[in-house]
């Protein structure tokens, strides 16, 4: 049987560089040219299955990137095995935005976070501001991963996810990060079915 | 799954499942652990695998090994069964709020949608139906009454007991009379003719029955207390001269249902170890029907239980009883050894099935349980009393056959045991035993003064079961009614009393209570609680209480038909691939100025905008912390929408006196945001902007002699005069104290009657801005009424809501030497002149008797309790007496 993973991902960047558009390409393969800005955080998955028959599944988490809900990026980044700083290819301030996510993850984020940059909007290479040098050049001085993409032509778009599952630690699966189901079947004291217990004198379980 | 609130577990696979999954697949044999806080759920699936299992060995006796066709019940999506089921889910679970029983989930982190979707869509399908099938209202009313007889037999008319006529509070209007019965005997000596007398015209005049009809019903019992049985006894009443069954007009106001709870019916040792005998309940039965003189006709006995010393007793309007089904009964010991039945409770459940009044249409029934319950005695028992109650609860078990649905084959129906909790409508009718955490001086000092409906209010701050209560240590989710009565415990008989009759070997308690725990479909409205000084001869006194209850009545097949088909369209809605989205017409929510006190409502509207249903709730930012914070308020929390639905959501900015007091100088921004999670979705974030407005109310008094001058002008929160600059008092405390010397110092009832809430709130805008007073001088120079009554509130709502009170808590003791505060000294001083110049005033109304000493008592007993705050976590708290008694000197 192939093995399974599951880790979570966190999209960070700047208010409108693409980080939903890059999402709905890589989860449905779809583009739309007028999208709304993201009040809130989608949750949304997908699976990657690598050359091994390996399946990753990604639990995604696609933050706003408005200044306003700053203060709730943390909440969607904890616990988050990964996570793809987006920047807009055509906008210099974005990646000086991108650079102060990096930041705050690598202080505050998952120690072993997998942290890739991505420059996104490709298709608008006439109005390119960010060369491929610059971003690559600071990636390698943090030991990021780096790539570009087009959400709209659909460019680099799972390359770079296949190149985040390949560079997750594939060897035990990573904790659950929901709560739930956390009671776990500890210290049950279990019910025999075939005893004829008189019901209703006693509680018939332990908690 | 904790937090489940299902009749059924769900055991489709799941991902906390599949562990456990695999595991089977690779030894059969292995048990398979399940680990569940939901005894009900557990209950079910437990019966329901011993059904599967009998019906599974049945088959293979018949030779079809192979035929699984009882699968086909749990492979197809069916309606689940805590939908149709007839037992009401837990009170304890349906009285939470929706949110708070769903899963910890909090921002990026779900939590559990698949079990939260399941409890929301329960939720959403149950009221929808419950609205549907509602044809109208059904209306009940009952009486409940408590009584600890002592051991002793019926002696006197119960008539005000059962029968609910006018008392004046519980108060006696004379002293009770002396029992003339020796404590030592049992009570079943028969009382003298003369008492009996005294006893009837004491009681006739304070209850309006004519004295003829007393005199032959206490005939009645005394005669044949023993041998006749209840049928006799209504025969007796018709022969002695009350008018025919037909006669008796059956009114409204009569109550439908009588309950009546007694603790303690038998002393005797043999009554502890063999409680078989029912003489005593004859007599009691005879005795209440006797006290219901002409309207005891109307009554039938619908069930009773009793346990040794308590029993418990139903009567239902004749008319009615065939409406009340299925009823069950039962008792459990917690005395000696946690089985004797000196302790304990005895319970009654009650199926009721309203009469529609419609051909064909048969009512969802309304189940009511009652409970008679004697807990440990002992003033410093809490605990125990405490561990006594959750006991009860738990241990009170009825086995109850549910009622076939069309899913089930009904032969292979097992009974179920179900728990008093699982009612629509719980009533404990009690000998608590809880006492009062004061002294017995303290106790009795109180009760004996003036006023005395505030020295009531006083001594229930002490109450030991309103402490539980308030701490949820017991009786959570319950309600009691207000007391205004005298406490029922003790009186003796020829012992050594005080002036109201009470023991004084014992501290007066109100250790008798009735309480009740309803589901949020239920409306209750308590009409009367009060104790029955009148009757005498047991050392407690009666208590009573009166309920109107009002419950939609559903018609029960509509109801099964609306919830399957409302069901089932949510839950092929949701087998869509569609995802659930949801659109906000706002995101941003701007308040502008906000008030102290006063609420700012706005409104959000969510709408469906997928073609799936949608459910939604509001997470916290952190797992277990607040979903909001302390000055907000949102409703609904929880909600399902179908495709292009659209809802309300309501946000209130309401800053309390709990919340200004961080607000006041620190932060004046009220910002957050709020999470809204779709099931399976997107979290939406709505954005709180409001700009608070401090207030002088709320505050420390060591701030506010630091503020330049009126704290709206204060540029920012922390700009406060060094402590050499401080004022000796605040200026708001002088403004009110020298507005009330000049205009309002002879208004008699200053302090006692509440101010109008707007012209409290018009008078702190003053205080907080330093504008005038908006109030206008009659032509003598003189204020209204009102407006002086407004300044008395305002003055005691600021001393009430000042973060630490005037007098620092740890100065409790020793009071009189405070001087180590000036901010406090200051007030005081100012405010206990000004007490004492008050008090000191002819009054306007002088000819009214009232001297001035008990005006200065009466100030005391307002003034002392806000001056001396009890923390509710010290203790034990500080003696209401004695701080009144401080105040005293300083006023009078």
């Amino acid at each position: 049987m192939s093995k399974q993973f599951q880790f979570k991902l966190v999209l960070l960047g700047e208010s409108a560089v693409g980080k939903s558009s890059l999402v709905l390409r890589f989860v449905k393969d779809q583009f739309d040219d007028y999208r709304e800005s993201t009040i809130g955080a989608a949750f949304l998955t997908q699976t990657v299955t690598l050359e091994d028959q390996t399946t990753v599944k990604f639990e995604i988490w696609d933050t706003a990137g408005q200044e306003r809900y700053k203060s709730l990026a943390p909440m969607y980044y904890r616990n988050a095995n990964c996570a793809v700083v987006v920047y807009d290819v055509t906008q210099s301030p974005s990646l000086d935005k991108a650079k102060t996510w990096i930041r705050e993850l690598q202080r505050q984020a998952d120690p072993n976070i997998v942290i890739a940059l991505c420059g996104n909007k490709t298709d608008l290479s006439a109005r390119r501001q960010v060369t491929q040098e610059e971003a690559q050049k600071y990636a390698d001085e943090e030991g990021l991963m780096w790539g570009e993409t087009s959400a709209k032509t659909g460019e680099g778009v799972s390359e770079i996810f296949t190149a985040i599952a390949k560079k997750l630690p594939l060897t035990a699966p990573p904790p659950r990060t929901a709560t739930r189901g956390a009671a776990g079947a500890t210290g049950g004291r279990g019910v025999d079915l075939n005893k004829q217990s008189a019901t209703g004198q006693n509680e018939p379980c332990n908690c | 799954m904790a937090q489940t609130r299902h009749n059924t577990i769900d055991l489709r696979p799941s991902d906390s499942h599949s562990v456990s999954n695999q595991s089977r697949t690779d030894d059969a044999n292995s048990p398979i652990s399940l680990l569940t806080h939901d005894v009900q759920g557990l209950r079910s699936v437990l019966a329901e695998c011993k059904r599967l299992k009998t019906q599974a060995e049945e088959r293979e006796q018949l030779d079809s090994p192979g035929d699984y066709s009882w699968m086909q019940y749990y492979t197809t999506k069916h309606t689940p069964i805590s939908l149709l089921s007839k037992i009401p889910l837990d009170l304890r679970t349906i009285t939470k709020p929706l949110h708070t029983l769903l899963s910890p989930a909090s921002a990026g982190l779900p939590g559990g949608d698949e079990a939260d979707l399941d409890l929301i869509r329960e939720e959403w399908v149950r009221s929808k139906a419950e609205g549907l099938a509602a044809r109208k209202q059904c209306n009940l009313r009952i009486r409940v009454g408590t009584f600890n007889v002592n051991g002793k037999m019926p002696s006197q008319d119960l008539s005000p007991w059962v029968r609910g006529v006018e008392t004046n509070n519980g108060y006696p209007t004379v002293l009770p009379p002396l029992n003339p019965i020796s404590p030592l005997s049992m009570g079943e000596m028969p009382k003298k003719r003369s008492d009996t007398e005294y006893d009837a015209k004491s009681v006739g005049s304070n209850t309006g029955t004519t004295e003829s009809t007393t005199m032959s019903t206490l005939e009645t019992i005394s005669v044949s207390s023993s041998t006749l049985s209840s049928d006799s006894t209504i025969g007796g009443v018709d022969a002695t001269g009350t008018p025919l069954k037909t006669d008796v007009e059956d009114t409204e106001s009569d109550p439908d249902l009588l309950v009546f709870g007694f603790q303690e019916l038998d002393l005797s040792t043999e009554a502890l170890l063999y409680s078989s005998k029912t003489t005593r309940e004859e007599a009691w039965c005879t005795a209440i029907l006797a006290g219901l003189g002409e309207k005891g006709v109307l009554y039938e006995k619908l069930a009773s239980k009793q346990l040794v010393g308590m029993l418990l007793m139903v009567f239902v309007k004749a008319r009615l009883k065939e409406h009340f089904r299925d009823i069950k009964v039962c008792a459990v010991g917690a005395g000696l050894l946690g089985i004797m039945g000196n302790k304990g409770g005895a319970a009654i459940r009650l199926t009721y099935v309203p009469p529609t009044g419609e051909e064909g249409s048969v009512a969802r029934p309304i189940i009511m349980t009652f409970v008679n319950a004697h807990l440990a005695a002992f003033d410093d028992m809490v605990d125990r009393r405490n561990a006594d109650f959750h006991d009860l609860a738990r241990r009170l078990v009825f086995d109850v056959t549910p009622e076939p649905t069309n899913a089930t084959d009904p032969s292979l129906l097992t009974t179920l045991p179900i728990g008093i909790f699982e009612s629509d409508l719980l009533f404990w009718m009690v000998y608590l035993n809880y006492r009062i955490d004061l002294s017995d001086s303290d106790v009795r000092t109180l009760l004996n003064a003036e006023p005395r409906d505030r020295n009531i209010q006083a001594l229930l701050e002490f109450d030991q079961l309103r402490r539980c209560m308030r701490d949820g240590k017991s009786f959570q989710g319950f309600t009691e009614h207000h007391i205004t009565r005298l406490p029922t415990y003790r009186f003796s008989a020829g012992l050594l009393t005080d002036s109201l009759g009470y023991d004084m070997k014992r501290k007066p308690a109100w250790t008798d209570r009735i309480l009740y725990i309803k589901s949020p479909k239920t409306a209750v409205r308590q009409e009367s609680y009060a104790g029955h000084p009148e009757i005498t001869f047991s050392d407690h006194r009666p208590i009573s209480a009166d309920f109107q209850i009002t419950m939609p009545l559903v018609d029960d097949a509509r109801f099964q038909s609306v919830v399957r088909t409302h069901y089932h369209e949510v839950v092929n809605m949701e087998d869509s691939e569609q995802p659930p989205k949801v659109k906000l017409d706002s995101a941003l929510l701007e308040f502008g100025h906000v008030s102290y006190e006063i609420k700012t409502p706005k409104v959000v509207v969510l709408r469906n905008v997928s073609q799936v249903s949608c459910a939604y709730r509001f997470v916290p930012l952190e797992a277990n912390g607040p979903i909001h914070p302390l000055w907000l308020e949102i409703e609904p929390t929880t909600g399902l929408l179908l495709p292009g639905e659209t809802t309300d959501i309501r946000i209130t900015v309401h800053v309390t006196k709990e919340s200004a007091s961080e607000l006041n100088l620190r932060s004046r921004k009220l910002d957050c945001t709020l999470i809204l999670h779709t099931i399976f979705g997107k979290d939406h974030f709505i954005t709180v902007h409001g700009e608070y407005q401090p207030t002088c109310f709320a505050n420390k008094l060591s701030d506010l002699v630091k503020l330049p001058g009126p704290i709206r002008e204060l540029a920012e929160p922390n700009k406060l005069l060094p402590e050499d600059q401080a004022i000796s008092a605040p200026r708001e405390v002088m403004r009110i104290i020298n507005w009330l010397m000049t205009y309002a110092a002879e208004t008699h009832d200053l302090f006692v009657e509440p101010g109008t809430p707007e012209l409290v709130a018009s008078i702190r805008e003053s205080l907080d801005t330093g504008a005038d007073f908006i109030f206008k001088a009659n032509t003598d120079g003189q204020y209204d009424r009102q407006t002086k009554t407004a300044f008395g509130e305002a003055l005691l709502q600021f001393l009430d809501s000042l973060v630490e009170p005037v007098i620092p808590r740890h100065l409790y003791s020793r009071c009189l030497q405070v001087n180590d505060r000036d901010e406090a000294f200051e007030v005081w001083i100012s405010l206990t002149a000004f007490l004492h110049f008050i008090s000191q005033q002819p009054g306007e109304n002088a000819n009214d008797g009232t001297p001035p000493t008990s005006r200065a008592e009466l100030l005391a007993s307002v003034f002392a309790p806000i001056l001396f705050r009890n923390d509710p976590a010290l203790y034990p708290p500080s003696s209401p007496v004695g701080t009144r008694r401080f105040l005293l000197f300083f006023i009078q």
